[in-house]
């Protein structure tokens, strides 16, 4: 056992980790709702921004509308629950089917044509389902979506750690993945793609696995939150949650499994600036943050991580390599 | 007279130092050849000295005014004229468009595009005949015409040509190593690079040997081509 | 939380938006007749025109120039407010306010170029065009709030038999959408800036030797086509109503049309445009607004599985990078 946690964590990090679960366990005992509401989000920012490192972070794909995923995955419990008289557990996997279907089709398209494609055809379905979640009155409940029934309100202190455990888990299951077999095999793909499917590697399986592997962390995320509002509607699709997805694998790290967890500094930022200001400023904030994103992605793309991160080793092969050209 | 001359040139590409102290020079009217195994930094020289590789250390002098780490532009409009490696067309414009693009420097002046264009076809009747084709339809010995043609275009008073002789037939290589000749007796002067030593050498007034970044050798055509080192490591004999 | 009011707004958004004047020509309670049908149709071509313009910016720019802008329907709803600001809010007259769009939109265009597309990773520009599409909607709901503006121009019909006819306005976007592709394309093919673009995008090296100055040339050929933004906006805005979610629409239009015609061809596009149109007008009358964007995305993802190069081009390896 010992051995299975010090292959996938290192000492250090193992040490980093439970004192952070220490403090995280002990955050409702402290009773103050707010915190616990921004806690949760945070949360569930982590299993959403590990999905999104996923996708993209490991083989390339950049999914700029991953609020698509996480919205089926909420509509798929408050429809499942409120339409269908699904059972709680039927509804999340309806959520989740509903995912592996536009998974399929975008990932499908992003293993046979480039990345481009895949941005548009993902862009494509999310309009669609967008507007069809709006204009679908009797099926989606148009603007004002639809409800969770009263008997399955939980207590915010159930959220949390519902919560918790499905960041800790994504974390893991990230870490799981990309020391794998398989996750060698998306870093290959996205540094050299070319070489990778030479040696053999199946790039087009892995790519679309990535994508349905990346669906369903984010559905559950979803069906989560359909739990936590006890209601939904189209705003769950919306761009700023996409936004906030991404800046938080951006600013904390692309590629790294504690890059989401640094980048939730964002969310809870954004939480707290939001609980301050009054509505119109809404926009106004998206805007700061889009501006955000872009300087981040430009100036700096490896993101916070990378304060933390080693410097290479400089053994001397480039100064080998230069003896050799004038020898 | 002395057109052109390169004076020990270093060049560092990704980290390595590539072209180390190279000398060398064209006078008016000359055909030299420069040849060399692969890898040996024939193709990065010229590269530099058209200005799309930064030349870190040396100078290039050409008519007496330096024009060392001039932008490619700049180059292309003192008159020096580079038919690129790998025949670099564009390949989805006509081959009358690609021999256009030649004169961009000069375009204004239409009815010198025009005499000029009108040259290049009488060297390269095939090219007429077909002038409204898309380039990447033209055979490896036509695609070549296309780009000594574009590099013609631009009014040259040197043309640097490296690796004429890659991927062709050798009946074709040998019909576009006489048109250098023939371009040359009009008085161009021309640097020809080539792995191609034999052919090259036997059409060339001077020659060079470049070995990993270096001239090891220097001599006329015919020097060069009796020479024994030549003979075995580039002739095969 | 939403309410009432809001909830108002959306439903009336929901109906304008897939434009209502199909309505006119359902016959009451009755079955469609032929000149219904053509009414349809032309209808449908020229919109679909227009449909063509505003893609063929995109195909440019994504397919020739090889940027992912995914600013673009943000640009398109931009300019659109814009307009219809200058002209119905600010009383500007147009003959003024055309050229100032045109010229913000090639500021834009420059400025876009020079800050976000110099990095030529793909990701990044994905990424950070994204960013921008969402600045640029919020700009445009924190500056002239969400509600959908209208320029509600007086609709005049040309009458070409009794009961067949065409809109006035629809038919001038068609003929001006029309005029300005093959004059682009002239552009491109025949003047020296436009094969200059054109060599630098096919093979930039070789353009270099040439004297071209690639980057430059690239700025420029960027900023043009961000013109195309321009006029396209403005002829939007005559037709159809702006809210800030419209640039996804429309983004996602451009989307279908481009990837029809082949990601590069502008001609092509405008062909597709009509297509589109035609069908979109088709679907709207026979099923229904709601079913627009479904059948729409439905034909994207058909075409992207099965000839993502384009209907009509032979097979290329065009979309078969990694």
């Amino acid at each position: 056992m010992k051995g299975i946690i010090q292959k996938y964590f290192s000492t250090k990090r193992l040490i980093l980790l439970i004192i952070a679960m220490a403090i995280l366990i002990f955050i409702p005992a402290l009773e103050n709702r707010r915190l616990l509401n921004i806690a949760i989000i945070a949360l569930m920012y982590v299993t959403l921004g590990e999905s999104w490192n996923l996708l993209s972070g490991m083989s390339g794909l950049f999914s700029i509308n991953h609020a698509l995923f996480f919205g089926l995955g909420t509509y798929g419990v408050t429809f499942g629950l409120n339409k269908l008289g699904f059972s709680v557990l039927g509804s999340i996997l309806l959520g989740l089917a509903m995912n592996l279907v536009a998974a399929t089709i975008v990932g499908y398209i992003g293993t046979k044509l480039s990345g481009l494609y895949f941005t548009m055809a993902f862009i494509g379905l999310w309009q669609t389902v967008y507007t069809f979640s709006y204009q679908f009155f009797s099926i989606t409940g148009g603007s004002l979506g639809l409800s969770m029934p009263r008997e399955l309100l939980l207590s915010k202190r159930t959220l949390y750690f519902i919560a918790l455990i499905m960041a800790i888990a994504s974390m893991i299951f990230y870490q799981f993945i990309r020391r794998s077999r398989l996750g060698t095999n998306f870093v290959a793909l996205k540094e050299n793609p070319d070489l990778a499917n030479a040696l053999g590697s199946n790039i087009r399986g892995y790519r679309f696995l990535s994508t349905i592997i990346s669906a369903c962390m984010a559905s559950f995320a979803g069906s989560f939150y359909a739990f936590y509002m006890m209601t939904n509607n189209p705003e769950v699709f919306s761009g700023i949650i996409s936004l906030k997805i991404i800046m938080v694998v951006i600013v904390g790290g692309m590629g790294h499994v504690f890059g989401p967890l640094l980048g939730i500094s964002f969310v809870i930022m954004d939480e707290l600036i939001r609980g301050m200001m009054p509505s119109q400023f809404a926009p106004f904030s998206v805007i700061i943050y889009g501006f955000a994103l872009i300087i981040m992605a430009m100036v700096k793309p490896e993101g916070l991580i990378s304060i933390f991160k080693k410097k290479p080793k400089d053994n001397g092969v480039a100064a080998k390599q230069s003896k050799k050209a004038t020898a | 007279m002395m057109l052109m001359s390169v004076e020990n040139m270093n060049v560092h590409l990704g980290g390595l130092h590539i072209i180390q102290g190279v000398d060398f020079h064209v006078n008016e009217g000359e055909l030299v050849v420069i040849v060399g195994a692969n890898g040996a930094g024939k193709s990065t020289t010229v590269r530099t000295i058209s200005g799309l590789n930064p030349c870190a250390s040396g100078k290039v002098m050409f008519e007496d005014a330096e024009v060392t780490n001039m932008s490619a532009a700049d180059i292309a409009g003192k008159g020096i004229s580079m038919v690129p490696e790998g025949r670099q067309l564009f390949p989805e414009l006509t081959a009358k468009e690609n021999l256009l693009m030649g004169a961009f420097h000069y375009r204004k002046n239409r009815k010198l595009v025009q005499e000029q264009l009108e040259t290049v076809y009488n060297m390269f009747p095939v090219l007429k005949k077909y002038e409204g084709r898309i380039a990447s339809t033209f055979s490896g010995g036509e695609q070549q015409m296309i780009t000594i043609g574009r590099g013609l275009m631009s009014r040259p008073k040197i043309m640097m040509i490296d690796e004429l002789s890659l991927g062709l037939a050798p009946i074709v290589i040998e019909s576009l190593f006489k048109v250098i000749k023939e371009l040359n007796a009009t008085g161009m002067s021309i640097l020809l690079i080539e792995q191609n030593a034999r052919q090259a050498l036997k059409i060339a007034d001077r020659g060079y040997v470049m070995e990993n970044g270096v001239i090891t050798m220097e001599g006329t055509g015919m020097e060069l081509l009796n020479n024994e080192h030549v003979k075995s490591a580039y002739l095969g004999l | 939380m939403l309410n009432e009011e809001m909830q108002v707004i959306f439903i009336f958004i929901e109906r304008k938006r897939h434009d209502e004047f199909f309505d006119i020509f359902i016959v009451q309670g009755d079955y469609m007749n032929l000149s219904a049908y053509i009414n349809i149709i032309f209808n449908g071509i020229c919109i679909g025109g227009l449909y063509g313009l505003t893609s063929s910016a995109w195909s440019f720019q994504c397919g020739a120039l090889k940027f992912a802008n995914f600013a673009y329907g943000a640009s398109l709803m931009a300019t659109m407010y814009l307009t219809y600001f200058g002209i119905r809010e600010w009383n500007i007259p147009a003959f003024i306010v055309m050229p100032l769009i045109l010229i913000f939109n090639f500021g834009l265009g420059m400025l876009m170029r020079k800050v976000l597309l110099k990095n030529e990773n793909r990701g990044t520009q994905i990424i950070t065009t994204m960013a921008l599409n969402l600045i640029i909607i919020n700009l445009v709901t924190f500056v002239f709030t969400g509600f959908p503006r209208d320029m509600a121009l007086l609709e005049k019909r040309l009458y070409i038999t009794e009961t067949i006819s065409i809109g006035a306005t629809q038919f001038t976007a068609f003929c001006l959408s029309a005029v300005i592709l093959i004059g682009f394309n002239t552009f491109l093919k025949k003047t020296w800036t436009g094969r200059a673009i054109r060599s630098v995008v096919q093979n930039r090296d070789a353009a270099t030797l040439m004297g071209i100055q690639s980057e430059k040339i690239l700025d420029q050929a960027f900023a043009l086509s961000y013109l195309l933004i321009g006029i396209s906006g403005m002829l939007l805005i005559t037709m159809f109503q702006a809210e800030p979610n419209y640039g996804n629409y429309i983004q996602t239009i451009a989307f279908v049309v481009c990837v029809s015609a082949g990601l590069g061809s502008l001609s092509g596009a405008f062909g597709t445009g009509i297509l589109v149109g035609v069908i979109s007008a088709l679907i709207q009358t026979l099923l229904g607004s709601q079913w627009n964007d479904i059948v729409l995305f439905g034909l994207f993802i058909v075409i992207l599985l099965v000839r993502p190069n384009g209907i009509f081009v032979s097979k290329k390896n065009v979309a078969k990078t990694f």
